[in-house]
């Protein structure tokens, strides 16, 4: 070895330890101005070279200024909160390097506009939402009930307490249909005794995700002209879990098992439900007997599976019972009913990735529904009579959805119900309607920008039964204005099939078609920082609605509605209060079923006001809430009229306060709320109608049986003790 | 021979090197950290996260920058007032904390920071999420005491919970001021591991005891 070698051998760590010394002879000063695309200056920015600790925080005015002693090429970073980095290459060679870097706004869910037109969100997922879940439970007049919640929203009717469902904007209860998970849900209100309104029969906390569209909404559902009500239900829980519920109508138990590993849970919920000791309590008019009363079980299976994906079982079944006498001295009229229902309701669902670009959504379902009524009149030529009322559907859907891009994605799929209709009475003999009903659609939600989007989509019918086809078309646009607020709007064709219940008589020789309406909504929409602003103006034209003049059924109909919609929510304005005020103005006509006439229908008054809130006073864990509902007169049939005064009486106005306590606590480590709510604490009058005598000299209001209702409950659940697997599971 | 003496050599000079390089981590390190606890607005806190988000860049196998850049986002939240500002800040900082998390498993400190971040989450939508959150969260520190029961932070931490919770919930005045008190005393004796390592909280919990003896 010579020196030389040696010398070099050595001398190389010093060789190797001088350069970066060496480079630091030529240090470069970065600066400049961070601002936005806004060009408002990037406070607090955070500007660096990649890998090196070099770097500076941009102030107040977005400048920022820091030395390095790197050099050659590098890397620029520029991060800030909501904004998307800016990577810049650089060649760094001493002296002074300028920067002024302009951010982008990073896409986020806050900032992509929505389709707002016709529709109220209730989801803890996505950000932009009117409602939460948890709203519909804590809403005052909704005594827990997802229906009675969206009577809060605009567009729909508060004082139907005589008949189930919800009346949008100048449409009937059975223009609203429901679906859980995709599929339609045939009966999704308790069986109802006559002039009194049935509850959901779904409890709110099944659902993770509530979409209630008062017109234009998707080609993905159908079978509606007003309205949808779209219901997604919950994944696997965060934990196993007990549940135990007391109320002055009833109680209930429940169980849910979660297996972490596997990502699978089951359940069952099994309830009991019995309104005699408050009947006996509170006096209700008419006589009920046999008092209400209800037997319910649901069963729950939930599965991951591959591709992040979620089977869910749910099934359903109730047995109730409920009956009444009226004895009625303005019309001397008795009329007893008795009514016995089962109900069984299944939905098997799986929705999941195929691929990256590909989503599925498939689903099965199955309900059956049988009503058997016996009826007795004192004074008409109808005996003792007794009815059987059954239906069943059966149902499959498909729909595959493919994403183009960040935003853009396109759906389309299919789907199948065999629906049976079964009507037996003694004296009319049995009758039966079986449809097969199909519909392929198809929609796209184009995003140009992520402040403009365009939603076009196509849905084509079939019902074998109506030997009918029929395509809707159905467009929404949504243009975000500035960084809260959007406009949107939607036009679209509905179809739906008549009422079955008008089928029922066989003196009807030939089925009328579908009845189809058209919508056109205007939508504005604010929300920032907990306060929500809406207005919305729509036209809606009815035609081909069944009529039944003349012993026959044609699709000879026709109507209109319009009206304009308000709706403000706020959680910050008064503190720790959060309230919400809706107003709605309908104006509507229709020809349709028995009218001889085009005229306002019964169902739909012209103003209707509510007024919602809530406040939490977190020392006292207490919640308390009001909803204040007010609506002008429904039209209602008077026989003393002439023609040309068809429905043209009002009912007086309607107004209901209800008010409810909840107070949140733990027994023996059971997170247990206590709940009290009052409808109609003012004991106001509210009359839905009237019934006639015969010959129309005398008649009777239709009111709730009760002008009060009280209710008092106990809930309490408990996770079973897995804090070592939760613990173990974090890591 | 010449080999040997060459690896040896060269085995050296990498060792230097990464000696300097680990010089000049801490030396950042100390840089970012030193008085921190005079801080006082959301701009100074948010200029400091980016100084140890730039080292954890820069480190991507050390722990501590993360969990710093997660605590200065603590802080960052605890002043921000704009709500619509708050869930970012709180997604940053659990982004971080996880990171911690994963590069320094089973870390007291770590939990106890977890645990502040838990609580972001819950008081972003404290309706939904407290029940939700609310056992984890415990549990976290629950796991912070076990892993280090000398960590001064985890009984403080622990202290503060049962502060403000209220009594229908589990909260417990008494064992509050028992608990800041047993931080006190394990803070006087502690030592971090390194002069880099967390050492915060000591002035804080003093006055949080003064508070809670109060009731």
């Amino acid at each position: 070895m010579n020196t030389f070698t040696r010398f070099r051998l050595f001398a190389l760590p010093f060789v190797l330890l001088f350069i970066p010394a060496a480079a630091a002879a030529q240090a470069t000063t970065i600066r400049g101005r961070v601002v936005t695309q806004d060009k408002l200056p990037a406070v607090g920015a955070n500007i660096y070279l990649r890998d090196t600790y070099d770097g500076a925080t941009s102030d107040s005015e977005g400048n920022f200024s820091f030395d390095t002693e790197e050099t050659g090429p590098q890397t620029l970073l520029v991060i800030y909160l909501g904004f998307d980095t800016a990577v810049q290459q650089v060649t760094l060679k001493g002296g002074v390097f300028e920067f002024n870097p302009v951010l982008k706004e990073a896409f986020n869910e806050m900032k992509l506009v929505v389709i707002s037109a016709g529709s109220f969100e209730a989801s803890d997922e996505k950000k932009v939402t009117v409602l939460k879940p948890l709203d519909i439970v804590t809403t005052a007049s909704a005594g827990g009930d997802t229906y009675g919640a969206l009577k809060t929203l605009p567009g729909t009717q508060v004082s139907s307490g005589d008949q189930e469902g919800l009346f949008v904007r100048g449409g009937t209860g059975s223009e609203a249909p429901t679906y859980i998970d995709g599929l339609l849900v045939r009966n999704p209100f308790f069986s109802s005794t006559p002039d009194y309104a049935a509850r959901g029969r779904f409890n709110p906390f099944l659902f993770k995700g509530t979409v209630f569209s008062t017109g234009g909404y998707s080609a993905l559902y159908g079978q509606g002209m007003s309205s949808a009500l779209i219901l997604d239900t919950q994944d696997l829980p965060d934990r196993s879990s007990g549940s135990l519920a007391v109320s002055s109508v009833g109680v209930g138990f429940g169980h849910l098992k979660l297996w972490k590993k596997k990502g699978r849970s089951a359940g069952i919920n099994i309830n009991y439900t019995n309104l005699a000791p408050y009947f006996w309590l509170v006096k209700q008019i008419p006589d009920f007997s046999p008092k209400p009363e209800f037997v319910g079980t649901e069963t729950f299976f939930r599965q991951k599976t591959k591709g992040n994906g979620m089977l869910k079982f749910y099934g359903y079944y109730n047995f109730g019972r409920v009956g009444f006498r009226t004895d009625s001295p303005e019309t001397g009229e008795q009329f007893g009913f008795k009514l016995h229902n089962n109900n069984v309701y299944t939905n098997l669902s799986w929705a999941g990735l195929a691929g990256e670009k590909w989503k599925i959504n498939a689903g099965l379902s199955y309900s059956y529904d049988w009503n058997d009524i016996s009826t007795s009149y004192n004074t008409g030529f109808l005996a003792p009579d007794t009815f059987a009322f059954r239906n069943s559907l059966a149902q499959v859907r498909l729909v595959a959805t493919r994403y183009l891009g960040r935003l853009t994605t396109f759906r389309f799929g299919g789907e199948y119900q065999y629906g049976a209709d079964i009507f037996e009475n003694p004296v009319f003999g049995s009758s039966r309607l079986d449809d097969h009903y199909s519909a392929v659609f198809a929609e796209t939600d184009w995003y140009l920008t992520t402040r403009l989007v365009a939603r076009t989509g196509l849905r084509g019918e079939y019902s074998a039964l109506l030997a009918e086809a029929r395509l809707s078309p159905r467009v929404s646009l949504a243009y975000k204005l500035g960084r809260s607020d959007q406009v949107s709007f939607a036009w679209g064709h509905f179809y739906q099939k008549g009422d079955s219940l008008l089928r029922w008589n066989n003196q009807y020789a030939a089925l009328p078609g579908f009845q189809r309406a058209e919508h056109f909504i205007l939508n504005y929409q604010y929300i920032y920082n907990d306060r929500t602003f809406r207005i919305e103006g729509f036209y809606k034209d009815y035609d081909r609605l069944v009529t039944t003049r003349d012993n026959r059924l044609a699709n000879d109909g026709d109507g209109y509605a319009q009206g304009i919609e308000l709706f403000y929510r706020d959680k910050k304005t008064l503190p720790a209060i959060d309230f919400w005020i809706s107003y709605s103005w309908l104006d509507t006509k229709r020809r349709f079923q028995w009218y001889p006439a085009s005229a306002q229908p019964t169902f739909a008054a012209n103003h209707v006001v509510t007024l919602v809130g809530k406040k939490f006073f977190p020392k006292i864990r207490t919640g308390a809430g009001f909803t204040y509902s007010y609506s002008t007169g429904r039209p209602y049939f008077n026989p003393n009229r002439p023609e040309s005064e068809f429905l043209a009486d009002r009912t007086p106005d309607y107004h209901n306060l209800s008010l409810n306590v909840n107070y949140l606590t733990t027994i023996k480590g059971a997170f247990t709320v206590f709940v009290l709510g009052v409808q109609n604490v003012l004991g106001a009058e509210q009359v839905f109608g009237y019934r006639y005598s015969a010959d129309g000299a005398t008649r009777q209001a239709i009111t709730p049986a009760a002008r009060r209702f009280f209710f008092v409950g106990a809930f309490a659940s408990w996770g079973v003790d897995r804090r070592q697997e939760i613990i173990d599971n974090q890591n | 021979m010449k080999k040997i003496l060459l690896i040896a050599a060269l085995t050296g000079v990498l060792a230097s090197v990464a000696t300097a390089q680990n010089a000049k981590y801490v030396q950042a390190m100390e840089k970012a950290l030193a008085g921190m606890d005079t801080l006082k607005t959301p701009e100074e806190w948010l200029a400091r996260s980016n100084s140890f988000e730039r080292i954890a860049q820069k480190e991507p196998g050390e722990w501590l920058p993360a969990y710093y850049t997660a605590f200065c986002q603590v802080m960052v939240f605890n002043m921000e007032k704009d709500q619509s500002k708050m869930e970012p800040v709180c997604a940053k900082a659990e982004l971080f904390v996880h990171r911690a998390d994963s590069l320094s498993p089973n870390n007291s400190e770590v939990y106890v920071l977890l645990n502040m971040v838990t609580t972001l989450r819950i008081r972003l939508n404290p309706m939904v999420n407290g029940q939700k959150l609310g056992p984890l969260a415990g549990l976290y520190l629950e796991k912070a005491q076990k892993l280090d029961p000398g960590n001064p932070r985890a009984d403080m931490q622990q202290g503060l919970s049962l502060y403000f919770t209220p009594p229908q919930w589990g909260g417990d005045k008494q064992k509050a001021v028992e608990l800041l008190d047993s931080a006190r005393q394990k803070f006087e004796t502690y030592r971090p591991a390194s002069s880099i390592h967390p050492n915060w909280g000591k002035e804080a919990n003093l006055r949080f005891l003064e508070m809670a003896k109060k009731g």
